[in-house]
């Protein structure tokens, strides 16, 4: 308490530093002058009385610092002073002042990129009550494992009625209709859910009410709620929406509910509206195509809960033959939304771990070369009195600024980074809307505090170790040989980290090469592909078809066009239609179907996508409804379903279906989940016979795809207006969105493998260069002797060589563990591919090696006359 | 300056600067002489360390300083007690009757 009634003296004190300073001055002179004065008497010579008074008086400097200590705010005062003098010393060193800034700027820069996208993905918080109590349920094949489980209505009752870890659990179907009425046409995004998915989100509508059990009966009005920005938007905030009724594929639903601001479903179940989910009466047990979302009972871990829910499961598998070979997966939602991200940002993470490290070594080399610099500035204020922590305690100023304003240049580097991650990266990232947070800025401040501390507590030490009179001696170098082994230790350090990311950087690429390298299997360039519902009131199923090729043959029409066709499944969409198929003859009862990728296109699908033809034909008009049903397979169904066998005129046929399809010909694999992943089989079907009310129309065009949407909305407007043209994508935009993670990847991981490369290499030359600097007068010597300046150079490189050994040595180790933790995302290539490892540390090596025969020769073919001299 | 004299007792510093200044208005130089005087020279105070040592018991507010001319006619910063000082100076005065007294108890103790 005393020390905060005092502080508005204490501030004064400070405020008048300057007069307090000079006072001191003043008292401490006088006393010095009395002292003088006494000795004088006694007989001394002025300057002999002089020598006597300060060694009487004991060391002033000190003195003085302890005077201020003992005002108080001492502390505070010396922060200040030591801030005014790091600044002053920056501005008599700016190289190296800029030089440490901007290598604190390029860690702090690649750390704040990556972990905003972190924080943006993994550690925002849900905006649900208690999201952690929350998990995704769905089913995947026992042995291998699905990318995105989903389950069937019937057994996700089972699991609510077995199952006691959940305290909420409800079905979610993706669903986008077409909202039509007296406003044009518009696809909304929603999903219809059962009741219990408010209350496993734990939310209650801001009007109205939410869906409630009775919604789902098939009897009952079929009812839907709305997300409050789309209520905003399309309804203008009215109110009294609550009652009406609106019209979605053609069908009427009444509005009971708004839900509160601010609320938005996870990822797939959309933001705009929730319908009640009513179990179609065709549904089996086997129709997999939900998601389950359940909230666990208070006291149920995630843990328990998935014990719980495995027995359940194999119960289920045996009591239902539909349910063998399955089994029940539960995920966080926390967990299953960062799924496709987690692993690329771990490695991201990885990586930048590395780029600090090497930046800390580097920016701690730096400072022991300019202590070493200093040498004499340091051994002066040593004595006249600055006590050993007095003069850390300044230099750590020093380095903490240094690191500060690498921070806020690494902030603005970040920010660059987060905007190329936006640019580059997965759509999942640019949807979780990075952006630099208080935490991300906390985080970078900490980081660069903590790095300054740790590169500069080093250098500090060793900066005041050193004997005095060593260093004030005229002409004298002071001894070199500690700070000297610790210089090359980081040094060695950086040119490990930076060979460990370059070899990463190397995998990663020749991954991304093979990849690239890949046929898609379609000719890409110039189609454009968008979607059009056709909803059951206004089409049934008699007119689908008809619908379906009027569309088609308008759109060809446009001027532009080159060919068009229509397809259940656009490739590359990251949608998949995946069934198990029967070959006739092949599969005993019971037997697991082979799983494949069923696309119900147009004819002219494979000219329009310029699919390779390998055998038989594809369809043609004479495969209409009423012809026998035939199919076409790829290459990868030949090799896989079929065993190698040609499966041309093997017919096949999909659970439920009761007429058989016959194979007709065998076409080119299509890469439809990415030109990284190796699918398995494709079956195709004809459109006339299996008539769809979704269609994705592909249109090939001569010039710029994007050119012909507008005539196409008008085209199929002509067709019917009530129908909505969406979700329109250029198929080469499809395949590069597919490829955003990777080449993100690449390239954020090639730029940190050359900034840390280069910081390594630069590292070495100024080890090898500052030493060659201070042996400057013994080559001379050397030189005068008769020595040659080979011998000079090699003398001179030694330690390069030797760091650039261990510092390839140490890097390989590092390499082998860092290429392993990513192999997950290498393609083509093994991760300790050998001689990719062996032409990344040659190269390294090399580069090193140059680094340090640079300054030797500089040092060796010097005049060794200017330097016997001096 | 007979540099066999002892210097001063960590911790009694303060109380033989409290007990000067009771005496008469001093500058440093004027304390490290009157001290050495009244002790009759046996005390010898580390000059340096006097200094914190004063701008210690200013900070507490128990003494305080003014500029004045010497009668050699040069400034010299003169400290003087105040009266929270005078109230300190007696409680120190206490506590170190208080201890010396003690330690003579146990020194005196026969063998």
């Amino acid at each position: 308490m005393h020390w905060i009634a005092d502080l508005p003296r204490r501030v004064r004190t400070l405020w008048r530093r300057d007069v307090y300073e000079t006072d001191l001055h003043a008292e401490v002179e006088f006393h010095l002058e009395m002292l003088r004065m006494e000795f004088m008497r006694s007989g001394m010579s002025a300057q002999e009385a002089r020598r006597q008074a300060f060694i009487t008086f004991g060391g002033v400097e000190r003195f003085k610092d302890e005077c201020r200590d003992a005002r108080g705010l001492g502390k505070l005062e010396d922060v200040i002073h030591d801030t005014r003098y790091a600044l002053s010393a920056f501005r008599r060193a700016p190289g190296f002042a800029a030089a440490a800034v901007l290598l604190v700027a390029l860690g702090i820069g690649a750390s704040v990129g990556v972990f905003s996208a972190v924080s943006a993905l993994l550690l925002r918080p849900l905006p649900y009550h208690s999201p952690d109590r929350i998990v995704v349920l769905g089913e995947a094949p026992v042995a291998g494992a699905s990318t995105r489980p989903v389950t069937s209505y019937d057994n996700s009752v089972e699991w609510k009625a077995r199952a006691r870890s959940f305290a909420a659990l409800a079905v979610v179907d993706e669903w986008s209709p077409t909202l039509s009425g007296t406003r044009p046409a518009e696809r909304v995004s929603g999903a219809l859910v059962t009741a219990d998915l408010f209350g496993v989100l734990r939310v209650h509508p801001a009007i109205g009410r939410a869906l409630v059990p009775s919604d789902h009966l098939p009897a009952s009005e079929r009812v839907i709620v709305l997300g409050h920005a789309f209520w905003q938007r399309r309804f203008g905030a009215d109110s009294s929406i609550v009652g009406r009724r609106v019209t979605l594929n053609g069908a009427s639903f009444r509005v009971v509910g708004v839900l509160p601001p601010g609320f938005r479903g996870p990822a797939e179940l959309g933001g705009d509206l929730w319908g009640s989910f009513v179990r179609h009466p065709h549904e089996t047990r086997d129709s997999r195509s939900l998601r389950v979302f359940a909230r666990l009972r208070e006291g149920v871990g995630v843990a328990a809960a998935r014990e719980e829910l495995a027995r359940v499961s194999a119960t289920l598998a045996r009591e239902y033959p539909e349910n063998r070979g399955m089994k029940a997966v539960l995920t966080p939602l926390r967990r299953e939304l960062a799924r496709d991200s987690e692993k690329p940002l771990i490695l991201l993470g990885a990586m930048t771990s590395l780029v600090v490290l090497v930046a800390c070594c580097s920016v701690s080399n730096l400072l022991l070369a300019r202590g070493a610099a200093r040498q004499r500035e340091i051994a002066v204020r040593a004595a006249l009195g600055a006590t050993r922590g007095r003069i850390v305690r300044q230099l750590l100023t020093e380095s903490g600024l240094l690191c500060l304003a690498g921070a806020a240049a690494g902030l603005g580097l970040g920010m660059v980074a987060v905007r190329a991650t936006g640019w580059l990266g997965p759509r999942e990232l640019r949807a979780a809307a990075i952006g630099l947070d208080t935490r991300v800025v906390l985080c970078a401040v900490s980081l660069s505090l903590v790095l300054g501390l740790t590169a500069g507590i080093l250098p500090a030490l060793a900066a005041t170790r050193r004997d005095l009179h060593a260093v004030l001696l005229p002409g004298a170098r002071g001894s070199t040989a500690p700070r000297g082994r610790l210089r090359h230790a980081l040094a060695g350090a950086q040119l490990a980290g930076a060979l460990a990311l370059v070899s990463c950087g190397a995998l990663l690429f020749k991954s991304f090469a093979r990849v690239q390298a890949n046929d898609p299997g379609v000719g890409a360039r110039g189609v454009l592909a968008f979607s059009v519902s056709l909803p059951e009131s206004r089409y049934p199923d008699t007119l689908v078809a008809a619908a379906g090729a009027e569309i088609v043959s308008r759109v060809r029409a446009l001027p532009g066009v080159t060919a068009v066709a229509a397809t259940s499944l656009v490739p590359f969409s990251g949608e998949w239609d995946r069934v198990g198929v029967e070959v006739e003859g092949w599969a005993g009862p019971g037997d697991v179907l082979p799983e494949v990728d069923r696309f119900v296109v147009s004819p002219d699908y494979f000219a329009t996508l310029a699919i390779r033809r390998i055998r038989g034909r594809v369809f043609g008009p004479l495969d209409g409804a009423s012809a026998p049903r035939v199919a076409v397979v790829d290459e990868r169904f030949a090799e896989r379903v079929t065993a190698g066998r040609l499966p041309i005129g093997r017919r096949v046929r999909l659970p439920g279906d009761s007429s058989w399809a016959t194979i007709v010909g065998v076409v080119g694999h299509v890469r439809h989940y990415g030109r990284d992943v190796d699918g398995g089989g494709q079956i195709y079907f004809a459109q006339a016979q299996y008539p769809r009310r979704w269609l994705g129309i592909l249109a090939r065009t001569d010039g710029g795809p994007r050119s012909i949407l507008g005539p196409a909305r008008t085209a199929v407007a002509r067709v019917d207006p009530e129908l909505a043209v969406y979700g329109a994508r250029t198929l080469a935009g499809l395949i590069a969105e597919q490829g955003a993670s990777r080449r993100l990847a690449t390239v954020l991981v090639g730029v940190y493998a050359a900034i840390t490369a280069v910081i390594a290499i630069v590292g070495v030359y100024a080890v090898v260069s500052h030493e060659a600097a201070q042996r400057t007068r013994e080559f001379a010597v050397r030189l005068a002797l008769g020595a040659s300046p080979r011998e000079i150079v090699i003398s001179s490189m030694r330690t390069g060589m030797v760091l650039t050994a261990a510092g390839v040595a140490a890097g390989l180790v590092l390499a082998h563990a860092a290429t392993r933790a990513f192999s997950a995302h290498l393609y083509g290539v093994r991760a300790n591919d050998p001689v990719l490892l062996a032409a990344v540390a040659l190269l390294v090596g090399a580069a090193a090696l140059l680094a340090s025969y640079l300054p030797a020769r500089r040092a060796a073919y010097s005049d060794p006359v200017m330097w016997l001299k001096e | 300056m007979t540099d066999s004299s002892p210097d001063v007792l960590p911790g009694t510093l303060d109380l033989l600067v409290l007990k000067t200044l009771s005496l008469e208005p001093l500058h440093g130089w004027g304390i490290v002489l009157r001290i050495q005087q009244l002790s009759g020279n046996v005390l010898q105070v580390n000059q340096g360390s006097l200094y914190p040592a004063l701008h210690r018991l200013e900070n507490r507010g128990w003494i305080a300083a003014e500029w004045k001319d010497t009668e050699n006619n040069r400034k010299a910063k003169y400290y003087h007690l105040t009266t929270a000082g005078n109230a300190q100076l007696a409680q120190e005065i206490a506590r170190w009757n208080r201890y010396s007294g003690a330690v003579r108890l146990v020194l005196s103790t026969a063998p």
